[in-house]
């Protein structure tokens, strides 16, 4: 008889207890963190088009807020369990404590399939949602955000029915909306600049620097593109990148010994990040199969495109120049093959770092929403250099100093931070 | 201005228009008599005086040209006139007699031509004239007896049966006859009290008594009291309205006899509809009978004698509606051509909508483009004019024969004239149709067959029309010429050589149409185009019912919507639930929107397929309602363009037709079309239509279970129960599905237990199966959700690119505790199956009276450990099964039918048998002879490789040629083993490139599928062939082993 996998719940608490045990804390920090502080399930009545009544399920769960005001998504999908939204609200609140956001962590769903469902519906659910929990969501207590199946417009529609409540506009209610509706400008870019920011702060703490370097990318979504950009503005040179090929129905990988052209490069690539062959030749790519760009013999690897992308199986392709891999992607690397690479002296920043440009630029929606001033696009990318700046130095830094990897690092500053911040409001001693 | 006659300098086309001028003139003529004519209540001398003042008009040369009309007890002449030796006449007939004459003369000479100074054409002119002047005559008899008889009722009988009985004795009779018969039939009546009045039978039964005036007498006597029953019976004023109704039954008869008449030509129908019309019959006054007979009448004879056509289109024409559309046929001279299937679709299905406005207002705003149209004959005018006689053979030689000479054949009929009544015609509708741009269709008479679409198999041709009147006629003949040609060429003979059609004579008519839409920028297109469907066949959600409908739309012209495409997307919507899009998060939306306009470039004059951007980067501003057919894309949501900011030469645009959605009635007009069309033809039907921004026009209107996606499979009640593997009873869709040979199972219950790093490798082991495995021959069954990416337990996590090879998705929904999880439907690549052909069917074993073989899937040899070694521990979850090993050389066949909401998966054996009709939708694969022919020069490619010089050691065949599956645009896939020096490889690629274009070359003269190659040569080294992976898995295979075959010497 097999055993039943783990939960994303079971999973994420097996993580923090690893985590707990390093930092040795006491029961009451573990009783409190490894479940959520509140959790809401409610039903959502919607009115469907064809006149008759549907009841969704609605979960808002908080898992930790001592370090400010909840932010976590709002997922729509059709086998949403409580115990999913349990363990990414968990995950959600390391992931801003990483940044060093002063925000806790949360997660919200329905259960769902919007492919069923006409947007009038899906208008309804999002309504529904908002009014089964308008006491306890705000701009000062948890902040929803667009998340699997769920779009600015689902966002919009959310905040509507919030001020409509509440009696007043709130644009800081919730983040992911489009620019010039309170969104934030920088946000395309977000991801991928964060990823060059971290990658720079792991050289230097390498002593080394960008400047000269070589990288081969996967993906040439956002994140590939804007990082390729400012990549190569820094003085990188890009030997490669892989993308999907829509026509072929496969990746393939355009790889340059001179380095790629970002500017050139764009102007042949569709709306996808699906780069045209033929105009690609003729700027003097080679074409090479999809898996190639893990084969370079370049000295990074930015992953940007799906998870589980460099496995047991495929590892040993990993070139040996390769010195360091910047998950630009959520999980691209599995911890199987994070082994092996770390026996060879490959140092991987870990997405929960890398890819944190994203939820930094929305806590600065939030700042923005706030106050109801909105900063130009330089200035929203410069405060994310600086924060970026520092929150990788701060796990650089602790991973010398107990000579562990950035990983580990990063979970250790995460769950460091929450439990200090639970213990100075007495919550915990 | 060269007139005719006038010196010898003309050119043909001079002479053409001068022809065409003439004609215009007749017409008018022709027209203003009649709306004079018409007047009954009017002064005769009004009507008659102003009709010698109009008919010189008609004349080649008015100015000297002058009419008289005698008359009994009248004379009426033009003013100027007087009696020269140039003059023509016509008699006018009224009741069968002489009573006057209408002449036309010339006060002073002019040239010779047919007739003295007077054209032949002016003779046939002056005597419809003289006709209709007898047919007024009459008719205006008729209405003063009728006013008479309101004004003093005692004498009306009297009247009327005197007039008659001198004028029309035969009329009488039938009248007094239809009287009593009325009386009889509807009991009203007893036959005591007609005593006498019944046919004195000894009258027409004894030839020896030739007393007329007696009979005649008899009769006025018989008739007097007949009418006096029945005014007694049915009222003074219902006998008069059914004598009138009557004597209009009687003035239809021509038309009736006509249409019987087997000899008839299309212009003896046209003029005789033409009569009808002038004389002002009211078809609702006819009885039920008689109009039927005329509607029945002119169906068949001007558009196809199909009975199941014609019965029912009888009850939706009217025969006023034949009145506009025979004034635009081009007739190719004593024609007894019809006008198709594509023609009669519209005709009928146009003025079933008209009738229905009356109760749905908002139909008031839908159209037809205007449409000429040359009738079936035409094209045997064609051939005969240029002594093409010998081609109606054609057919019965060799396709790669006619292959070859086609390109010839096209020239010679592009470099032939038409016959000079087919080019005026086509001038004429030049003229009507004016200087837009035009299209120039096929409407094949044997498409009105059931199951033979001909979709595409003929040529529509566009014609940007541009240029002066001369060039446009001269572009418009090649055209047509051109289209003719297609009747010829290989692709339609093949087909009809497959449905048994080839002893069929084809005749095709042509449409000549304005295409719908407006100049945007220097291109011309519609503001948006499509194809609607009243049955749903590709329903992406268990909330769409099939008569929700289904509408295809895209910007620019329809062909995009109509093709499948497959590197683009129409907007798919169901009219009857509009909000349940297929795409539902904003990346979706735009990933599956149209990126390409198809549209007529007018400077270069052809027709062209753009890029989005560029149209709408060019003149996005000018094209009519872009704003309701495209949404900016602004990072994570689709905003609505406002209508004024059209500048799109910043930022993304997809298009969503969200604002026609919303603020148009558009979709529910369409839904009301479909409904309204289903009911009133009784089969689900398929439009194309397009809009030019302001109107929604109809371009066409099918018989849906004629075209090959909605063709329900028939499932016998008796299927024997053995054999079936599944049965589903839930959310079937009609479609064709190719025989199974290869299952790929993932088992429900194993994949529940797998962690998701292994649910992601099943997602990878199905993907590279799909290379493997045999193309379009395999089933993919599977639990939930196939393609999820949220949450893989869900369902195998694959991408559309892992499962494109597949036949048919079908994803099996378990009960799991106490609820069934919702299948995907195939939403996460839902538009790419749809454009890929691939079918899709949810199974919900848990269902009363379903089938479900779980033992099958769960016992049968899994080939998975062999065919992919490094997922062999994946065995538990995934079982690739080969059918056919499995059950004696049997094939999984899934027969699927929305009608009875019915599908199942039955073993039988391959090939056809009686439970399936042949399959459409892969024509010419069952054809043994593509493979055949491929193995065949694999064969003589092997013989004549000389493995030592080039460094090969061996060579198999794989893939379709060796399956005996190829088709005729299938690749010829090879392995080699190779084993020589890069300078060998070099020698030896070269070779056999050359092969490959050579076979390419000929396979193109085959089939007339072209490519730049046929062969798909994989080079597998020593070290590849050693690991086993990939193509070198092949070798030795267990589902699909490559063949070895001999070569010349080996390496």
């Amino acid at each position: 008889m097999k055993t039943l996998p783990l939960s994303p719940f079971q999973m994420a608490q097996s993580q923090f207890d690893r985590v707990a045990d390093l930092l040795d804390l006491n029961t009451a920090a573990r009783d409190l963190l490894r479940f959520p502080i509140r959790e809401y399930t409610f039903a959502i009545p919607v009115r469907m088009d064809d006149g008759t009544t549907r009841i969704f399920r609605g979960f808002r769960v908080q898992h930790n807020d001592a370090r400010g005001p909840g932010k976590g998504g709002v997922r729509f999908h059709p086998q949403e369990t409580l115990d999913t939204v349990r363990g990414l609200a968990m995950w959600m609140t390391w992931k801003c404590a990483v940044a060093d956001l002063p925000l806790g962590g949360a997660k919200g769903g329905v259960v769902c399939d919007p492919h069923q469902l006409s947007s009038r519906e899906q208008e309804l659910i999002c309504r529904g949602w908002v009014r089964q929990v308008v006491r306890d969501v705000g701009p000062n207590l948890d902040v929803p955000a667009p998340d699997v199946m769920t779009s600015a417009q689902h966002m919009l529609w959310m905040l509507d029915e919030y001020e409509t409540l509440v009696g007043s506009r709130q644009p800081g209610f919730i983040t992911g909306k489009p620019v010039g509706m309170g969104g934030s400008l920088g946000r395309t870019e977000a991801t991928g600049y964060g990823v060059v920011f971290t990658l720079r702060e792991a050289l230097r703490a390498r002593f080394a620097k960008l400047e000269g370097t070589t990288a081969s990318v996967q993906g040439f979504g956002n994140v590939g593109q804007y990082a390729v950009q400012l990549y190569t503005k820094l003085g990188g040179r890009v030997l490669a990148i892989s993308c999907w090929d829509q026509k072929d129905r496969c990746s393939y990988t355009y790889a340059r010994k001179s380095g790629v052209d970002y500017e050139e490069l764009k102007s042949v690539t569709d709306r996808f990040g699906g780069i045209d062959a033929g105009k690609a030749r003729d700027l003097g790519y080679e074409r090479l199969e999809g898996d190639a760009w893990l084969e370079q013999e370049a000295e990074i690897l930015i992953p940007a495109a799906l998870d589980r992308e460099i496995r047991e199986d495929n590892v040993h392709l990993v070139a040996p120049s390769v010195k360091m891999i910047v998950e630009g992607a959520n999980g691209p690397t599995t911890p199987e093959a994070e082994a092996i690479l770390r026996a060879r002296g490959v140092e991987v920043v870990p997405d929960l770092l890398a890819n944190s440009g994203g939820v930094t630029c929305s806590y600065f929606e939030q700042v923005q929403s706030n106050t109801n001033y909105y900063w130009e696009r330089e200035e929203v990318l410069q405060k994310l250099e600086s924060r970026m700046v520092s929150a990788s130095a701060a796990i650089m830094d602790l991973a010398q100093r107990r000579d562990v990897s950035l990983r580990e690092a990063a979970y250790l500053i995460a769950v460091d931070r929450v439990v200090r911040a639970c213990q100075e409001r007495g919550w915990i001693q | 201005m060269p007139a005719r006659g006038q010196g010898g300098e003309e050119t043909p086309t001079e002479r053409l228009l001068a022809d065409l001028r003439e004609r215009a003139k007749e017409l008018d003529c022709l027209y203003k008599a009649d709306e004079l004519l018409n007047r009954f209540q009017a002064a005769p001398e009004d009507v008659f005086g102003e009709l010698v003042e109009a008919v010189p008009r008609g004349w080649q040369f008015p100015d000297v040209c002058r009419c008289r009309l005698r008359l009994p007890g009248a004379e009426y002449h033009g003013a100027g006139f007087y009696e020269t030796p140039w003059a023509q006449t016509a008699p006018v007939y009224s009741h069968g007699e002489k009573v006057g004459d209408l002449m036309v003369v010339y006060i002073s000479p002019r040239p010779t031509a047919d007739e003295g100074p007077f054209l032949r054409q002016e003779r046939r002119l002056l005597e419809t004239l003289a006709e209709r002047v007898g047919y007024a005559l009459m008719q205006r008899e008729l209405y003063r007896l009728r006013q008479g008889y309101e004004v003093d009722s005692e004498g009306g009988w009297g009247v009327i049966v005197e007039f008659l009985r001198s004028s029309d004795p035969g009329l009488l009779r039938r009248l007094v006859q239809k009287m009593l018969t009325h009386l009889q039939w509807n009991g009203l009546c007893t036959v005591e009290q007609m005593a006498g009045l019944l046919p004195a039978e000894e009258d027409s039964g004894d030839d020896n008594r030739p007393l007329p005036f007696h009979v005649e007498r008899d009769l006025a006597e018989r008739a007097q009291r007949a009418f006096r029953l029945g005014a007694g019976i049915l009222g003074e004023k219902t006998v008069l309205g059914l004598l009138e109704a009557w004597v209009d039954e009687e003035r239809s008869r021509f038309l009736l006899d006509t249409l019987a008449n087997p000899e008839a030509t299309l212009e003896r129908v046209c003029s005789a509809l033409a009569r009808f019309r002038a004389q002002g019959a009211d078809e609702d006054r006819l009885p039920a009978s008689v109009a039927t007979g005329l509607r029945v009448g002119l169906l068949s004879r001007i558009f196809s004698d199909q009975g199941d056509f014609v019965r029912q289109s009888a009850r939706l024409v009217r025969v006023s509606d034949f009145f506009d559309l025979t004034e635009r046929i081009v007739d190719p001279g004593q024609s007894h051509g019809r006008l198709g299937g594509k023609s009669a679709g519209l005709f009928v299905a146009w003025h079933a909508l008209r009738r229905a406005a009356a109760e749905h207002p908002e139909l008031e705003q839908l159209r037809v483009p205007r449409t000429w149209f040359l009738p079936s004959d035409g094209l045997l005018a064609f051939l005969e004019h240029n002594s093409f006689g010998t081609l109606h053979a054609l057919k019965y030689r060799s396709l790669e024969e006619i292959r070859q000479d086609h390109p010839n054949l096209i020239e010679a009929f592009r470099h032939s004239p038409l016959p000079p009544a087919l080019r005026r015609g086509l001038a004429m509708a030049l003229d009507d149709l004016g200087p837009g741009p035009l299209i120039v269709r096929s409407s094949s008479l044997l498409e009105d067959r059931p199951g033979s679409s001909f979709a595409g198999k003929y040529r529509s041709l566009f014609l940007a029309n541009g240029g002066t009147r001369e060039e446009r006629l001269e572009a418009l003949q090649r055209a047509v010429t051109e289209i003719y040609a297609s009747v010829f060429s290989p692709d339609p003979i093949g087909y009809r050589a497959e449905r048994g059609l080839l002893d069929f004579h084809e005749e095709m008519s042509i449409l000549i149409q304005q295409v719908v839409g407006t100049r945007v920028g220097r291109y011309f297109m519609p503001s948006f185009a499509g194809v609607a469907f009243s049955r749903n066949e590709f329903r992406w959600s268990p909330r769409l019912r099939r008569e929700d409908g289904l509408l295809r739309l895209v910007p620019g012209l329809g062909t995009r919507a109509v093709d499948r495409l497959s590197d683009d997307y129409p907007v798919m919507l169901a009219p009857g639930q509009p909000g349940l899009r297929v795409n539902s998060t904003p990346d979706e939306v735009v990933r599956y929107s149209p990126r390409f306009v198809d549209l007529l470039d007018l400077e270069a004059n052809e027709f062209r397929s753009l890029p989005l951007e560029e149209v709408l980067g060019e003149c996005g501003a000018s094209w009519p309602q872009v704003h309701r057919l495209v949404s900016r894309v602004d990072d994570d949501i689709l905003r609505r363009v406002s209508p004024v900011h059209l500048d799109f030469q910043e930022g993304q645009y997809a298009v969503t037709f969200d604002g026609l959605v919303a603020d148009t009635d558009f979709v529910p007009r369409m839904a009301t079309v479909l409904r309204l069309l289903e009911d009133a033809l009784g089969h689900p039907v398929d439009l194309e239509f397009a809009s030019d921004g302001q109107h929604v026009y109809l371009l066409q209107c099918r018989n849906q279970s004629f075209s090959e996606d909605c063709d329900p499979d028939a499932i016998p009640p008796d299927l024997p129960s053995e054999g079936v593997l599944f049965s589903a009873r839930r959310h079937v869709s009609n479609g064709r599905v190719p025989e199974i040979t290869h299952v790929v199972y993932v088992d429900a219950e194993a994949y529940a237990g797998l962690d998701a790093g292994a649910m992601k490798d099943v997602g990878r082991a199905v993907g590279r199966l799909n290379g493997l495995l045999p193309r379009r021959q395999f089933a993919l069954v599977g639990p939930g959700r196939w393609g999820s990416r949220g949450d893989i337990r869900l369902g195998v996590p694959v991408g559309y690119a892992d499962i494109h090879h597949a036949a048919i998705l079908i994803e099996v929904a378990r009960k799991r505790g106490d609820f069934v999880p919702d299948p995907s439907f195939g939403t996460h690549f839902f538009q790419d199956l749809v454009e890929a052909g691939i079918r899709y069917l949810p199974l919900y074993p848990d269902d009363p009276d379903v089938v479900w073989n779980e033992l099958f899937f769960r016992r049968s040899e899994n080939l998975l450990p062999a065919l992919l070694p490094s997922f062999a521990s994946l065995g538990e979850v995934l079982r690739v099964i080969d059918v056919p090993s499995q059950t004696g050389g049997q094939v999984l066949r899934v027969l699927m039918n929305a009608d009875q909401d019915l599908a199942v998966g039955v073993l039988s054996e391959p090939g056809p048998t009686v439970m399936v009709r042949p399959r459409r939708q892969e024509r010419a694969t069952n054809d043994p002879d593509h493979w055949r022919w491929r193995m065949h020069m694999a064969e003589r490619l092997a013989s004549s490789l000389d493995g030592q010089r080039l460094g090969v050691r061996s060579l198999y065949v794989i893939g379709s040629a060796k399956n005996g599956t190829s088709g005729p645009g299938s690749d010829l896939d090879l392995i080699l083993h190779f084993v020589g020096t890069p300078e060998q490889r070099e020698a030896l690629t070269l070779w056999l490139d050359a092969w490959s274009v050579a076979l390419a070359e000929m396979n193109f003269l085959r089939t007339g599928y072209a490519s730049t190659g046929l062969l798909d040569v994989h080079l597998l080294g020593d070290d590849e062939l050693a690991a086993g992976g990939g193509f070198a898995s092949k070798i030795g295979s267990l589902a699909d082993p490559a063949l070895e075959l001999r070569m010349a010497s080996r390496g």
